[in-house]
């Protein structure tokens, strides 16, 4: 096991060094130069040169690239260009808003995902099912804009029980919780009917399956059959999608954050993409692709923890 | 299979209809759009590009049956048409995900090692990118334009083919009818086409589904920031994306695309649904 | 029987001096009542609050409300003395020496001084560690010195309109900035404005608090806090739902549904931004006269702006000066202006196809910013375009892309951008927008495509600069803007944006302005909350 992740920590490495890389590539291939962002239009020639030497910009792309990579061995991720401070404070500023975010709609798409989707496979085919599934799919058919506002206008506006916008403080406060809770409805309805249907699914499969066949027969009673037995296997591939949604969703969500203006990393990156801030967009693409490896790492332990097949084959891969 | 057939022939109606009730609702649906998609320039009326400021942000009536946008363009047309953008988009990308990953993932599952740590690794890479933030990579670098936004979708949900295809393909490749045929002296290529693919394409449809979903999403929050095809093109992203600016003033120029959207949404996933259970042989029961 | 006894009087008159001292200052006050917290949203958040570092817009609302400028504007927008208090030119117009007023402390309770005032300009000026963009608008200092309570200006050629330039300028403390350096000062500015730093959580909230030791007033408000909600219908329901007090940007489709609601109120004034069309002549047909003005009649710019701002929150621009800024010339602008005519674009087209200029299928590439206004224009124009039968092309980009292909390479096509007068003048306008050659101005030399010296356009500039009386200045101004706008139709100017606040009605004296700068402590205001 522990050979096993030596080996996923080593790959992890070189994996997140060429994602950075294909980012400071695509960074410098697109148009537009830092320099006239920040000096503005009117910039003369001059003070623009200078300004692009001082951010090292006007070396070739491979030094610049061994630059910010020395720079990060030793933690240094180098300066926002529009914050005009370090990058590694400027995101991490911002890390327990959007983690909050995104545990927060996971634990309600999971919440509600799963056992629907479990109730679904269970009464297959009936009405129940159907509906469960257009409930959802029509969810996740509605864009994200459209359904924030309205959750806004009715919980905030028409009836004011909740704030609009907004972080109200950290999670443990009854302000931060309030705040959060519209944002996290909201950001649940993109992930809640992919876990559905995952679940129903994989439960369907496995349901299928001789085991539970033999389960049966041998006389338990359906809950524990569908529950220790069915549901045990059934949630191994739920999980893997959970982690690889978390993952995704570290990038920060960027449309829910942006409407219901709560300071992530989502509005974070495509603002710095906007401004050509390169390091702090190079700075966000490493954390959250270490955490994003991190994140699927622990899926893959936690697999292997609950499914003793995978452990042998991870034993025998290592 | 034969007993599935033998058995349909005595199955009532009902049953039939209740079990493949995905499908049958899926199927007229999606043809349904692909009809007025390519039909639009014969069954509209009027010109989805026709600026028309006198009547703009009209409700339906008899002229505009679902109303006028805030430039005075008929909301049905514009539907109408924008179908075409929808539909081209979202089988396109999907096709070019699922072509790429299905290779990727069957050449991974079974080459060597060395190979296959590559392509999984660079899944992995590429799933932890950000979608917008691709999106706003290419666009920028490419230009907006509807073939650029195929490749985005595209190259975005390769990754979760290939993982699919190859966790599966993996999966099967143990089982015994895969082994004997080898033994029988089966070349790998009939291996994979014969007893492989029919097997993954349960797995397939259901990511392939999802993926239409979610690209009909993407195409909506790229017009967002202003990256989906240029206007005038009546895309629905940027359909609902101009109408949520003004939503204060008429809340049904938001509704009708949105509604397309979700229809169509759920078209792919209900056609997705039914057609792994049709043909997933473990499902049979 | 004694009724008015001498004590009677001297108690009744002692009596009456009190009441009168009692009632005075609510006199005084006008009513107003100190105290409270407003809260506003804003369109963005600052990146920056050091003054001279930070460019965006949100950046500069946020730090105006902590640090003085050098000078600043009246309600009418005239130039006034805010830190400085008197300033005067040499006799050449060559070197400025302003007063410093004495008495101003920084937050941190150090003295401002004469020396404060020339760091904060040198700091600027010391590229590229500043990077600032305020940088080209005070490019024309040579040297600075700070003698006593004044400090000098020595500039590189005449310049009439430089106090105007400073009022853009605020100050830094020269020590502190030095000892912490510009990151340091970044995250804890100290200024001398009405309002002190508190916290600042990027992208959440600002906190500002009171300065009791404001030189100008004591502010009424206790606390401010700076919201940043980007997107604009929710601003609007924040307003509405009274989770804020002020909020700006309030866009055309949102100003409809904010008009009938109670306890909220609109305030608007003219903007002074110029937004218009141009031509990138790197090609034909871009290049050519008789294209340029079928174009011009091609389009029904009124009706655009009608479509665009359906509540009339844009005022139709007929010229690059802004409203407020002199000279005024509309009339005759606006009457010799090219007017939508189809039938004239058309012929002019067949004139242009027959002598070999374009083809009947040329494209004609319009290229807009990612600005759902300027997207609609230009939809409209290309619409127009096609009606008159020229194969018109929209392409749109998202801003940084935009502004490379604008400013840079030999790519001709028709472009938009906005400019705001960096000073109150008309130079500020001219010699930014349209200074030809070699070492002309970035929107005249590179974006235009004016590579060559144009006499017509340079000499005026040049000559107005050194001159101080208006009257003269303005006869040099006038042909000059109607020789581009009207001879050369190097623009089609679109419009002005109205600035448009929307307020609770318990925000009392929020002037909007024209700056579009949040005005909460001015000479002429102090706004205060009645509830």
């Amino acid at each position: 096991m522990l050979r096993y992740l030596g080996n996923r920590l080593l790959y992890a490495i070189p994996t997140v060094t060429c994602v950075v890389f294909a980012v400071f590539l695509l960074l410098h291939l697109i148009p537009g130069d830092p320099a006239q962002v920040m000096l503005g239009v009117g910039a003369s020639e001059q003070d623009l040169a200078a300004l692009r030497e001082k951010l090292g910009l006007d070396r070739p792309l491979v030094v610049q690239f061994a630059r910010y990579a020395r720079g990060v061995l030793s933690g240094d991720l180098g300066d926002s260009f529009a914050y005009r401070k370090e990058v590694l404070p400027v995101i991490l500023e911002r890390l327990p808003a959007t983690l909050e975010l995104t545990f927060a709609a996971m634990l309600l798409a999971c919440g509600i995902g799963i056992p629907l989707g479990v109730e679904a496979a269970i009464r297959r085919r009936s009405s129940f099912d159907l509906l469960c599934r257009v409930i959802a799919l029509t969810g996740v058919s509605f864009p994200v804009f459209w359904l924030a506002i309205q959750l806004m206008y009715l919980f905030a506006v028409t009836l004011p029980l909740l704030p609009l916008s907004g972080r109200g403080g950290p999670v443990y406060t009854w302000s931060g919780v309030r705040h959060l809770l519209l944002p996290a409805v909201a950001l649940s309805t993109i992930m809640l009917p992919s876990t559905m249907r995952l679940t129903r699914s994989s439960m369907l499969e496995v349901l299928g399956q001789e085991y539970v066949r033999v389960a049966r027969s041998k006389g338990l009673r359906e809950l524990v059959v569908i529950y220790k037995h069915a549901f045990r296997n059934a949630i191994l591939p739920v999980i893997t999608n959970i982690g690889l949604q978390f993952g995704m969703l570290l990038g920060g969500a960027f449309l829910t954050e942006h409407v219901f203006a709560w300071p992530g990393i989502g509005q974070l990156t495509v603002n710095a993409i906007f401004r050509r801030d390169f390091p702090l967009v190079q700075g966000v693409i490493l954390v959250t692709a270490l955490a994003f490896f991190l994140v699927n790492l622990g899926v893959d332990v936690s697999y292997a923890y609950l499914d003793p097949r995978v452990r042998r084959e991870m034993a025998e891969r290592a | 299979m034969s007993e599935a057939g033998g058995a349909s022939a005595r199955v009532p109606l009902r049953r039939r209809v209740r079990r493949h009730a995905q499908i049958l609702i899926a199927l007229p649906l999606l043809a349904g759009l692909v009809l007025v998609a390519s039909l639009a320039p014969l069954l509209m009326r009027h010109d989805p590009n026709r600026l028309n400021p006198r009547v703009k942000v009209q409700p339906p009536s008899q002229t505009y049956v679902l109303g006028t946008d805030e430039f005075g363009r008929d909301i049905l047309s514009r539907l109408a048409y924008g179908a075409r953008i929808t539909l081209i988009v979202t089988f396109a990308s999907v096709v070019l995900a699922a072509v790429g990953g299905t290779a990727l993932g069957t050449v991974a599952a079974y080459a060597g090692r060395a190979v296959e740590m590559v392509i999984m690794r660079t899944m992995d890479g590429m799933l932890c990118f950000p979608p917008i933030l691709l999106g706003i990579f290419v666009v920028t670098f490419l230009g907006p334009s509807l073939v650029n936004l195929i490749l985005v979708i595209g190259v975005l949900y390769i990754p979760r083919f290939t993982r699919v295809v190859h966790s599966s393909t993996l999966a099967i490749r143990e089982l015994e009818y895969v082994e004997s045929a080898r033994a029988l002296g089966s070349s790998a290529l009939r291996i994979v086409a014969r007893a492989i693919l029919p097997n993954i394409l349960a797995p397939i449809m259901v990511q392939a589904s999802l993926a239409a979903g979610h690209a009909i999403l993407l195409e909506s929050g790229l017009s967002f920031l202003g990256l989906g095809p240029p206007p005038p093109a009546p895309s629905w992203g940027r359909m609902v994306e101009q109408s949520g600016r003004y939503m204060q003033l008429s809340i049904l120029p938001i509704i009708w695309p949105s509604a397309a959207i979700s229809a169509t949404v759920l078209g792919f996933n209900l056609l997705g649904d039914g057609l792994r259970d049709l043909l997933d042989p473990r499902l049979r029961n | 029987m004694k009724i008015l006894s001498v004590t009677g009087l001297r108690a009744s008159g002692v009596a009456i001096a009190i009441a009168m001292l009692l009632v005075a200052p609510a006199l005084c006050f006008g009513g107003a009542k100190p105290g409270g917290t407003l809260r506003i949203a804003m369109y963005a958040d600052a990146t920056s609050l050091d003054p001279g570092g930070a460019n965006d817009i949100p950046s500069q609302k946020a730090y105006n409300l902590v640090f003085d400028s050098v000078l600043a504007f009246d309600k009418n927008l005239q130039v006034i003395g805010h830190v400085a208090t008197a300033w005067k030119p040499s006799a050449d117009s060559k070197v400025w020496t302003f007063t410093i007023r004495p008495g101003i402390k920084f937050h941190d309770g150090s003295p401002l001084t004469a020396e404060d005032v020339a760091f904060s300009f040198q700091r600027i000026l010391d590229a590229p560690e500043a990077a600032s963009q305020k940088k080209s608008s005070i490019a024309m200092i040579d040297s600075i010195e700070a003698k006593g309570n004044e400090v000098s200006f020595k500039l590189k050629y005449p310049f009439a309109p430089f106090p105007g330039t400073t009022a853009q300028i605020h100050i830094v403390p020269k020590q502190l900035a030095k000892e912490v350096g510009n990151k340091g000062f970044a995250s804890r500015p100290v200024g001398s404005g009405p309002f002190k730093f508190v916290d600042w959580v990027k992208d959440d909230h600002l906190t500002l608090d009171r300065n009791d030791q404001y030189w100008l007033k004591r502010p009424n408000l206790d606390r401010v806090i700076l919201r940043p909600i980007p997107e604009g219908t929710v601003r609007a329901m924040s307003l509405m739902a009274g989770e804020v007090d002020v909020v700006d940007q309030v866009s055309s489709e949102t100003i409809a549904k904010l008009q009938g609601v109670k306890g909220v109120e609109l305030l608007s004034t003219t903007g002074l931004n110029y937004y218009w069309l141009g031509f990138r002549q790197y090609g034909p047909p871009y290049n050519n006269l008789k294209f340029r003005r079928m174009v011009y009649h091609a389009i029904d710019m009124d009706g655009a702006i009608k479509t665009i701002f359906p509540q009339g929150n844009a005022v139709r621009a007929y010229g690059a000066v802004p409203p407020l800024v002199w000279p005024h010339d509309d009339k005759f602008l606006r009457e010799q202006a090219p007017q939508p005519d189809k039938a004239k674009a058309k012929s002019l087209l067949g004139e242009l196809i027959a002598e070999g200029v374009m083809k009947p299928d040329t494209k004609v590439l319009v290229s807009m910013p990612n600005d759902p206004e300027r997207i609609k224009l230009g939809e409209i124009l290309v619409t127009n375009l096609k009606e008159i039968g020229v194969n018109g092309e929209l392409k749109v980009s998202e801003t940084g892309s935009y502004i490379e292909t604008a400013v840079k390479g030999t790519e001709p096509f028709i472009y938009s951008l906005f400019a705001v007068p960096r000073y109150l003048d008309p130079d500020a306008v001219f010699s930014w927008l349209f200074l030809t050659g070699p070492s002309g101005s970035t929107h005249g030399a590179k974006i235009l495509g004016l590579a060559g010296v144009d006499p017509k356009i340079n000499d005026p500039i040049e000559k107005a600069r050194v001159i101080s009386d208006q009257g003269e200045r303005a006869k040099l101004y006038v042909p000059l803007q109607r020789y581009i706008m009207l001879d050369r139709l190097y623009h089609i100017p679109a419009y002005y944006r109205t600035i448009v606040l929307g307020k609770r009605s318990a925000v009392q004296d929020l002037l909007p302005a024209p700056n579009d700068l949040f005005w909460l402590v001015t000479p002429f205001s102090n706004v205060w909350l009645d509830r």
